[in-house]
């Protein structure tokens, strides 16, 4: 029995430090003085002073930002009513589009961005840019956040909006006193996972994102072309701290949602 | 003078050949029912006999596929839930989550826009009415089951509306809350004096609250009357089995005199029977015997004493007893019948006795009480 727990230990201690170790490294080595990464020469601040004066990063992140903002704004709205639809209307072929949604969240990436990439260019003849990017994320993540919000209306009690009809709200008046409040958790969780994905989304972002329109992923992948640098590893540990932040985040948002 | 003597005599509530149909099942069959203003009314039957759509269908839930709804004199079969002046009470209480306690109550009253300083002054009253004075800044989930309950009522009668609908408000609370809240409720119809229609399907609580019960069955209304009639002389074997444990033996009737009756029963005893329930002769099917109105005795009978002309007398063997504290309930084995026979022994007469299984038995009980059933 001791030594199973022992046994449990070493393997779990081993999967912990294989996650986290190349983690740490960029933590660590973001702040080394010298260039090259593998030697630890001294504690620096350098490489994130060289972020503030970086004119091509910055419109990679505010690109990315710009992008990811509306993606999340856009997949909330689409998602809530979506969900409510799926959940309340009865309709033909329901069903099928259920799995019909499903399919740009499972596609793998390479495919869905092949095939954007032609829809645009061939099809519907969008120029590649910001409008495609949005589009292109908006397939898979609006889909997402339908699917996260339903899930919170199937542990939603319906005699609420009932007993808020009965007592005279009308169906509009009801749906933002009553329903809205009540999605707002699942509302805000989906953000919250959205956000992330969409700001370090790259393979489909990659194919619709046309010249000059680099948001940062693909600002980075860019670079390490040209070797990594200790900057990439700032960026790297900045970005894993927002990640973090967010991630605790939606986890007391969720320990809320739990209450109702 | 008399406008309100028209008032009183119209009911506040008048359901009229309603008839609800999801796809093929008949959920409501053409029932009609009126509820004058200031009582409480029961729509008792089981699971899935049509109470709930019934009530839902007042509301504004349902709409009735044929038939009138008619509210305080009007015509609402085409208005929605929010432009009806009924409210609902709901089983599980329905209470807003997300809001307090003075928020939930003062829902209803914000949707008309009452002034700020009026909803305050009402949702405060109506706190104190229902004895929740200072937890009005509480979440649903900080209340007891019983405050939810008195949250939901408050925030119902709070817009006093003609009619207060109740749909099984009791079934979610535990027996000696539900005995409180029964209390409680009898209370606040009392002193607001509003119209109550009851959904249950819990006789005690319909028996015990009602003024008048309907009792329903496959979306239909078969029997309606005060507690007392549908408990004492329940017309139909449904309504008798329904409606307490009682004992029912099967039968024809072979012979009648003046108000007197003799039945057959399937197992061949001649029974007297009292004529009344207003069923034809030719429709009985049998008679219905409530267990606390038979008597015991251990020795044998005294055909003096226990004239057939005067008593139903069975003979039997004490099959089983199960003590349950203000009474005992016996199960008979019967000598000449299929049938058990359930006896319920008051405390106060056979305090001191205790009758064990196997023991040879008489039951008898005068025959008038014996009470005829139509299919």
């Amino acid at each position: 029995m001791k030594k199973d727990n022992i046994l449990l230990k070493v393997i779990t201690g081993l999967v912990y430090f294989i996650l986290w170790v190349p983690v740490l490294v960029v933590v660590i080595f973001s702040f080394n003085e010298s260039k090259l990464g593998v030697v630890w020469k001294k504690f620096t601040f350098k490489w994130y002073r060289t972020l503030l004066d970086n004119s091509q990063l910055h419109d990679a992140l505010f690109r990315s930002l710009a992008v990811s903002v509306v993606v999340v704004i856009f997949s909330c709205i689409i998602g809530t009513l979506g969900a409510y639809g799926f959940y309340k209307l009865q309709f033909r072929f329901k069903r099928m589009l259920r799995i019909a949604i499903l399919v740009p969240i499972v596609l793998p990436g390479v495919v869905m961005g092949g095939s954007l990439l032609v829809y645009f260019e061939r099809i519907v003849h969008v120029p590649l840019g910001y409008f495609s990017i949005v589009i292109a994320q908006l397939s898979w993540t609006a889909p997402l956040a339908v699917f996260i919000i339903l899930g919170r209306m199937q542990r939603i009690d319906w005699a609420w909006e009932e007993a808020a009809q009965d007592l005279g709200a009308s169906k509009i008046r009801t749906f933002f006193r009553i329903t809205l409040p009540l999605l707002l958790p699942a509302i805000g969780a989906s953000a919250l996972v959205i956000f992330p994905w969409s700001f370090d989304d790259f393979m489909i972002t990659y194919f619709v994102a046309g010249v000059g329109n680099a948001t940062l992923p693909i600002y980075i992948f860019s670079q390490l072309r040209f070797g990594a640098t200790p900057t990439i590893n700032c960026i790297g540990t900045i970005l894993m701290m927002i990640s973090i932040t967010l991630l605790l985040l939606s986890m007391a948002l969720e320990n809320k949602n739990k209450r109702f | 003078m008399t406008s309100i003597e028209n008032d009183k005599a119209k009911p506040v509530l008048e359901i009229k050949n309603v008839t609800k149909r999801f796809g093929d099942l008949l959920a409501v069959d053409a029932v009609s029912i009126e509820i004058p203003k200031g009582e409480i009314f029961s729509l008792l039957g089981p699971s899935g006999c049509g109470k709930t759509t019934l009530l839902r269908i007042v509301a504004g839930f349902e709409r009735p596929n044929l038939g009138d709804i008619i509210l305080g004199g009007k015509k609402v079969n085409h208005l929605p839930p929010d432009k009806r002046e009924c409210n609902i009470v709901f089983q599980q209480h329905a209470l807003f989550p997300h809001m307090t306690v003075f928020d939930n109550i003062a829902f209803g009253l914000t949707e008309r826009r009452l002034p700020k300083n009026q909803i305050q002054k009402l949702v405060n009253e109506a706190i104190d009415f229902v004895n929740l004075t200072g937890m009005g800044k509480r979440l649903p989930a900080q209340l007891s089951g019983g405050q939810q309950q008195r949250v939901a009522l408050s925030r119902s009668l709070v817009l006093k509306p003609k009619i207060l609908l109740l749909d099984e408000p009791l079934a979610a609370l535990d027996r000696k809350l539900r005995k409180e809240m029964q209390t409680e409720l009898k209370r606040i119809q009392r002193e607001v004096g509003i119209t109550f229609l009851n959904v249950t399907h819990d006789q005690k609580e319909a028996l015990s609250m009602s003024d008048k019960i309907a009792v329903m069955k496959n979306g239909a209304v078969i029997q309606m009357g005060s507690p007392r009639d549908i408990y004492e002389t329940p017309k139909s074997q449904f309504v008798a089995s329904f409606i307490g444990a009682t004992n029912i033996f099967k039968g024809r009737v072979e012979a009648g005199e003046n108000d007197r009756l003799e039945l057959k029963t399937d197992s061949g005893q001649k029974i007297f029977v009292p004529k009344k329930n207003g069923i034809a002769q030719k429709n009985i099917t049998g008679f219905s015997i409530h267990p606390e109105l038979i008597s015991i005795s251990r020795d044998p009978p005294d055909n003096q004493k226990l004239s057939r002309d005067q008593y139903t007398v069975f003979q039997g063997k004490v099959k089983e007893t199960f003590y349950q504290g203000e009474f005992s309930e016996l199960t008979i084995e019967l000598n000449d019948s299929s049938d058990d026979l359930t006896v319920h022994l008051n405390r106060a007469i056979h305090y001191n006795s205790s009758i064990e299984a196997g023991s040879k038995i008489t039951a008898y009980w005068d025959w008038k009480y014996n009470n005829v059933l139509g299919a």
